[in-house]
Order: C-alpha cells, then structure tokens, then sequence
C-alpha cells in the first residue's frame, strides 16, 4: 500500500485549495495575495486556486489582528474545512497584534485561536515571500506525510 | 458517482502533466525586486551609542535593550514583530541603524516557530560572545514558554 499512500499525496499536494480570511486587518496583506495570484508572481503554477467557501479549502490563509469579535468566526471557518486542513498566517498583525498590539479588542496573535502550520512576516509582506513559504510547506507537507528519512551528511574533523 | 469519474480525472491528469505555468519562474530572474526594498534593520557596532532611541520610537515594540554605558551594551530583536518601517532610522542621531536592502532576504522571511525568532542586532564591549549567547538563549526558553501558555490558552 506504500505506493498507493505515496500517490495520495502527490495528488493532495500538487492541487492545495485556498481560502483567503482577513480578521480585521488593514486590507494590506489581502492585496498582497491577490498581487501573489496574478501571472508576475503565479501561485497557481503549484496548482492553488482560490475558493470562495472554507468547504472546498485545503489551506486556510488569514491575515490582520484577531479582534475579539472577529476571534469565534474565525473557529467557526475552521471547523468547517474538510480534514487534513493547514493555516498559514500572513503579516505582522498575525504574530502578535503589530501596530494593533496596545488596542484591548485584539488578541495577540491567531495562535490563542488556531494552531498555524507557517507564518509569513512583513507589513504587508512580499508577494514572492508568500509564494516562497507556500512552496517551502508543501515541501515540508510532502516530507512529513510521506516519511523520507533526510540523509545526514558526515561532518568532516 | 459521476463527479467522482471527473474528479479522478482531473487528479490523474495533473499528477501527469506537471505545472502549466513553468516558463513564469524562468521571467521571474528577469524581474528582480526593486532596489529600494527594504526588509530587516541592522546596526553599524562602531557608530551605535545605545542610546535606545530606537526601542523608544519602535511601533511595534519589536526591540529591546540591556546596557552599562555606550561602549557596553546589546541590542536584539523579534524579527517577527519588525514592520520594516524605518522609523528607528529616521530618529538615530549617529546614523547607525539602517534598513538592510538586501533582495534575496525578502524571499525568505517566513518561520514554522515565530514565538522563538530573536535576533541579536549589536553586542559592545563586554556583551560580545557568552553574554549575548546566554542573553539569547533566555529569549529562546522565554519564547519556548509563551508557546506552552498560548497552548494552554488555546485548549
């Protein structure tokens, strides 16, 4: 069944289907990722493409402070993604509230509500730096799933 | 049933074919980033008086500082939390911190752990080498607890 598992996972990475969330940010990084889907910097050359429903969605991306009010939504669209789901957290408000962090309505960062698989920095982070760290996860994704042993290079003395 | 024949199909022939749009990566080097990029700051050791204007004016509070006097000092960052603003380069009066330029650094700015992503941006004097080394390390466990606190928090 190896072989059969091994092109599960081929298939499962070559087409990640995104959903795109913003918790009550400035709108910045949205624009960023919408700048990451045009043909400069082509996101769907790893075969991603944006869903409207968190139904369909593989890959939750989410970017802004998380309001309070804004906070239980949020796990709501969680929940509703199918199973095996990641979260990729985009900017500098998701780490720890950025500019935002002395409001009292926002939490520090999506991690007090969501376990996140990458974090991207920036205010607003670069386009290629996105695409980099999509591809850098799907790497890791393919990696952990599959279980190749990495080959430890002998150290010269 | 017949939604899943489709569905089979689309997965057989992208598992076959392989991206559409590979000649996109090839234009890319054609396209380098900009010249006036700017990403994480960094500070000239010589220049640097830590007088800590620039964890004073820093929005996001990214910084931090620990100092005797201007020859002895460290300053460090949460790489994470730094918005790239330069503002800290604005107000230092000996012109020693500046946003680095450097293009191949914005491609690379992304972590899977960011509660532990410090940084020591300058250490003077009698800070070089195990203070600063012991001083990170602290950050790292303190990081490393926060992590457990939010896990907790988070249920």
């Amino acid at each position: 069944m190896g072989w059969l598992k091994k092109f599960g996972v081929n298939c499962a990475v070559r087409s990640p289907w995104v959903i795109h969330m913003n918790a009550g940010g400035c709108n910045g990084c949205d624009i960023e990722i919408v700048d990451a889907l045009t043909p400069r910097h082509d996101l769907e050359q790893y075969g991603i493409t944006l869903r409207g429903t968190p139904r369909q969605a593989d890959v939750l991306l989410i970017t802004g402070p998380v309001t309070a009010q804004v906070a239980e939504r949020v796990k709501r669209v969680y929940e509703q993604m199918p199973l095996p789901k990641f979260v990729i957290a985009v900017g500098n408000c998701c780490t720890s509230g950025g500019v935002f962090q002395e409001c009292p309505f926002v939490l520090g960062g999506i991690d007090h509500v969501l376990p996140i698989d990458a974090w991207v920095y920036g205010c607003p982070p670069r386009p290629e730096n996105i695409v980099h760290a999509v591809a850098t996860l799907l790497g890791k994704l393919k990696e952990d799933l599959i279980g190749i042993e990495k080959k430890e290079i002998p150290q010269e003395e | 049933m017949k939604k899943v024949l489709v569905m089979g199909g689309e997965a057989l022939k992208n598992q076959a074919k392989g991206p559409v749009t590979k000649h996109v990566l090839k234009q890319l080097a054609d396209h380098p980033p900009p010249e006036d990029i700017r990403t994480i700051p960094k500070i000239d050791e010589e220049r640097c008086i830590m007088c800590g204007t620039c964890i004073n004016v820093c929005p996001t509070h990214c910084l931090g500082i620990e100092k005797d006097n201007k020859d002895n000092g460290m300053i460090w960052i949460l790489r994470p939390q730094c918005m790239w603003c330069g503002h800290c380069q604005t107000y230092c009066p000996k012109d020693a911190i500046h946003i680095d330029q450097d293009a191949t650094l914005s491609y690379t700015l992304f972590s899977f752990n960011v509660r532990q992503d410090f940084d020591m941006l300058v250490a003077k004097g009698s800070f070089k080498g195990d203070v600063a080394d012991k001083k990170l390390q602290e950050l790292i466990e303190e990081g490393g607890k926060k992590l457990k606190e939010i896990e907790e928090f988070r249920g």
